[in-house]
């Protein structure tokens, strides 16, 4: 049954594809597409229990109806639809189909395809100028990491085992797709230009699956090395490190709100890597406990991930349809125009941030706990890798404050700065981030019920499931806090006084106007300049001058560093090579055949002398 | 239980005089008579009594903030082991649930800010934030010592369940926990030389100007939580410097409640004695409390005194 959901899609995906002249019908068979293919990926889920590939499906499952609806009023009047719902539902198809496939050639393949097809995807407003750029970097990263994988397999079949460069080069591979520090070019440059829906599921589910592949291909291919298990621990430790906190430096600096959205991915799937580097690192020392609380993070972060990050790529495409701009700095004030989405991001901020009482928090907290079990434990390996994890996790998940205040407060908060139109806010749009952020809410209820299930059997996750539970509590009795302080204020302090609303009170100025109000990249900018060693941030300032200045203007932003100081110089080099190879290409038949004969002599001269 | 809730009772009681403490303290310094060491919770009995103003740029964001606020300092509170007694609600885990209040608090105060639309406000919240990601580093540090010392990580274990000669088994990195712990204070409270509640110009000061637009009730609120943030701040120094376990429970509380007022007067005369720093300033005294701790953590791992 399970199987049946990725088919439905598929099929979903290529009547949608038939019917691409008419547009409605395309959207009817790619909305009932995906939400059959989720009902039935659901059902089999609880009746086969496949386990750890249930949790790589379950966001796909969760996103894609919601994304589905979500498009219905996003890509209208973009496009053709039915290319759109086609490639929809074979994206999806593709990604619910990976988890449960388990040969590696046919996953390959299947790997490839959702490349494509999500590529098509991103695609999918081809007519912009700036969208030349970003599909050449998603096409080249999608095939550079399929290129790397094909190497991978060869490099494995080969009769001695090539040992830690393999490993590597798998890792290089799947880490192309889940964002690993340098191998996540293509995120900041893809999520902004796709469609937001297809932003939701790219980042809530697709990238997950780079995981799936290193636990599933990767993993199983190293046992041959000297100590596997403390070697990917510390390789996926020290890269979810250096992924998380840089990835969550990177967004607070940005002005695009989905680039901002797309770097706060990275620096979850850093998180994820933590985590997953505690798992193995806490089995190489035997300490249960820890390898406990990591594995529980490792699953409650993916799931959050997938539901919060969905939410918040959902609400910017509803900004973005109705302003028209992505631009933190232009808007502002868009609560008062789009209540319903402004309320959900948010929450939905407040989540991803990692506060409690929302499930943010729990996946956080499980980390946390496997990092302080290593921080108490005897080993010194442990100890270092647990300080090293929490202090990471704590600074990441400050700076994670910092930008998603910049998010909320900029889009949403205050007066409008540049928006003179802004258009409504539609309910195929918002009614699918409110269940995906109720999912999230009430996910904290959840959690100790279904993990008091699945662990049941299992002795020493006793403890885990006791703090969920605790968790649990301390939410509602949170939530019961709030609501008393407010309701307390509500109805018997204020009650019959005289409460009145006026302009902002701006410390006795006559005049204030939106225009003198921070903006999202002035709250930040004291801490950009702090970490600015690490941003290096372009600045374009032209001061006033003269005594009467008429003109002055001030512009920073903040372009990916791995591409300025890696890539860029990385593809010059090459490019300058190539130019140099070049002059044998001089288009002269009898060069060539001189070329050729030249190297066939080599070549037997070779062949004789060895 | 029956010692912590009077301990609880304690704290939400006394927590404003620390205020009036301060104020004297600074009084005294300044040659004047200032104003009554119960002043804060007049201001807040005055301020529970009015109505409120709201501006009409702001949202339910902002109405929500001081009461989210209040509730997260409340919960933080509670789940410290107050007068030494372990803490009823605490569970494997709560120091980060504790870490992540505070942090839930300042979101909101920080976005409560943002909704105003002034720029005062938005000021003051980019300086918050820019602070706060420093002082929740040197904060997590200070849990990390602690669980190890006690190879726990439930806050009341923590900070009660260590074993009482710690002063002398890690003396040197016990004063460094101590000095960074009292930066996290002055930053967390916003006291000088990070902040200057009571400066007459909006420009310089951070807590008070993202509470501008405050009025009523919600001021009360917020006041009564920076209040109760102090008490937290010195119950965690009085916990940290002074072991449990040497004296009676009431002794305890006594030894706690005197600890956060001589923190209090401690508070005041640095407040008298220093100017506040230029802002580009904080920043360098933040990193030297985190790399204090951090030398606090090394030496403990290097020197021992490891549970």
């Amino acid at each position: 049954m399970i199987y049946w959901s990725a088919g439905i899609a598929a099929i979903a995906g290529v009547l949608a594809l038939l019917c691409c002249r008419r547009g409605n019908l395309a959207g009817a068979v790619g909305v009932a597409g995906t939400v059959i293919a989720a009902v039935t990926g659901l059902a089999g889920i609880c009746i086969s229990q496949p386990g750890l590939s249930a949790l790589f499906m379950l966001p796909t499952l969760i996103l894609a109806p919601a994304g589905a609806f979500h498009s219905l009023a996003y890509i209208k009047g973009h496009g053709n639809p039915g290319i759109y719902w086609g490639f929809f539902n074979l994206t999806a198809a593709t990604m619910l189909a990976l988890p449960l496939i388990s040969d590696f050639v046919p996953f390959l393949i299947v790997w490839e395809l959702m490349g494509i097809f999500s590529f098509v995807l991103v695609m999918f407003n081809y007519k912009a100028e700036e969208l030349k750029r970003v599909a050449w970097i998603y096409l080249l990263a999608c095939e550079a990491g399929g290129l790397l994988l094909m190497l991978f397999w060869a490099l494995a079949h080969k009769a001695e085992g090539s040992g830690y460069l393999l490993v590597v080069i798998g890792m290089a591979g799947f880490g192309l797709k889940a964002g690993f520090p340098l191998l996540h070019l293509w995120l900041p440059e893809a999520h902004p230009a796709a469609p937001a829906p297809v932003s939701a599921i790219m980042s809530g589910a697709m990238i997950n699956l780079g995981f799936w592949g290193i636990l599933n291909f990767v993993f199983p291919e190293a046992v041959l090395l000297h100590s596997p298990l403390a070697f990917f621990g510390w390789t996926l430790l020290i890269l979810g490190c250096i992924g998380s906190l840089g990835g969550i430096i990177f967004a607070f600096a940005q002005d695009n709100l989905k680039r901002l959205l797309a770097y706060s991915s990275i620096e979850n799937m850093g998180i994820i890597s933590m985590a997953l580097g505690s798992v193995f690192l806490a089995a190489h020392s035997q300490h249960t406990e820890m390898l406990i609380f990591a594995g529980l993070g490792f699953v409650f972060h993916i799931i959050n991930h997938a539901l919060l990050k969905g939410t918040l790529f959902l609400g910017a495409g509803q900004v973005y349809c109705s302003t028209g701009t992505l631009s933190i700095d232009k808007m502002g004030g868009m609560m008062k125009k789009t209540p319903v989405t402004g309320s959900c991001f948010t929450l939905a901020s407040l989540g991803i941030s990692g506060l409690p009482p929302f499930n943010g928090f729990i996946g956080e907290l499980m980390i946390y706990l496997a990092a302080f079990a290593g921080i108490c434990s005897n080993s010194m390996m442990l100890r270092g890798a647990g300080i090293l994890c929490a202090l990471v996790l704590s600074l990441t998940g400050a700076c994670a404050v910092v930008a998603f205040a910049k998010a909320v407060g900029g889009t949403f908060l205050g007066e409008s700065r540049q928006i003179s139109e802004c258009g409504k806010e539609s309910p195929w749009m918002y009614v699918p981030m409110i269940v995906l952020l109720t999912l999230a809410v009430l996910s904290v209820f959840a959690a100790p019920l279904i993990f008091g299930f699945l662990l049941k059997d299992i002795a020493v996750a006793k403890n885990a499931v006791e703090i969920l539970w605790m968790t649990a509590i301390f939410s509602a009795v949170f939530y019961a806090l709030c609501a008393w302080i407010f309701f307390w204020r509500r109805y018997v302090l204020v009650r019959g006084k005289e409460n009145l609303s006026g302009p902002t009170w701006d410390c006795g100025y006559a005049k204030p106007s939106a225009r003198m109000e921070y903006t999202g990249s002035a709250v930040v900018q004291a801490l950009a300049d702090l970490f600015n060693g690490f941003l290096r941030i372009r600045r374009k300032v032209e001061p006033p001058k003269g005594l009467f200045p008429e003109k002055a203007s001030f512009e920073w932003e903040a372009p990916d560093g791995s591409e300025r100081f890696f890539w860029a110089p990385l593809f010059k080099f090459f490019a300058g090579i190539s130019d140099r190879v070049h002059k044998f290409q001089s288009g002269y038949l009898h060069m060539y055949v001189l070329i050729m004969t030249i190297a066939l002599i080599a070549m037997i001269v070779w062949a004789i002398l060895c | 239980m029956k010692y912590f809730i009077v301990n609880a009772l304690l704290a939400l009681i006394l927590a404003p005089v620390l205020f009036g403490v301060i104020n004297k303290v600074k009084a005294f310094f300044a040659g004047r008579k200032g104003p009554r060491i119960m002043q804060t919770w007049y201001d807040i009995f005055k301020l529970l009594r009015k109505g409120t103003v709201y501006s009409t740029s702001s949202t339910w964001i902002f109405r929500i903030a001081p009461v989210g606020t209040l509730a997260a300092c409340l919960m933080a509170l509670l789940f410290l082991p107050l007068g030494y007694a372990h803490s009823p609600l605490g569970f494997q885990g709560d120091a980060l649930l504790f870490l992540y209040l505070l942090g839930l608090g300042r979101m909101l105060t920080v976005l409560g800010a943002l909704d105003t639309a002034s720029s005062f406000e938005g000021m003051g919240a980019a300086r918050e934030l820019q602070f706060s990601v420093i002082s929740e580093g040197t904060l997590l540090l200070l849990l990390a010592f602690l669980a190890i010392q006690s190879g726990s990580c439930e806050l009341s274990v923590m900070l009660c369940g260590r074993p009482c000669d710690f002063w002398g088994a890690s003396a040197p990195s016990m004063v460094l926990s101590a000095v960074a712990l009292y930066v996290v204070l002055l930053t967390e409270c916003c006291r000088v030389p990070v902040d200057d509640p009571e400066t007459h110009l909006e420009l310089t000061m951070i807590h008070e100007a993202m509470i501008l637009d405050n009025s009523g009730p919600d001021l009360a609120f917020i006041h009564y939580g920076a209040g109760l943030k102090l008490w937290i701040f010195g119950s965690i120094f009085a916990a940290l410097v002074i072991p449990a376990g040497a004296f009676s429970p009431w002794m305890g509380t006594l030894v706690m409640t005197g600890i956060c007022f001589i923190l209090a007067v401690a508070v005041g005369i640095t407040e008298s004695m220093m100017a506040r720093y230029r802002f580009l300033k904080v920043p360098q005294m933040l990193m030297g409390g985190f790399c204090i701790e951090f030398g606090a953590l090394a030496l403990l791992l290097l020197l021992g005194g490891v549970k």
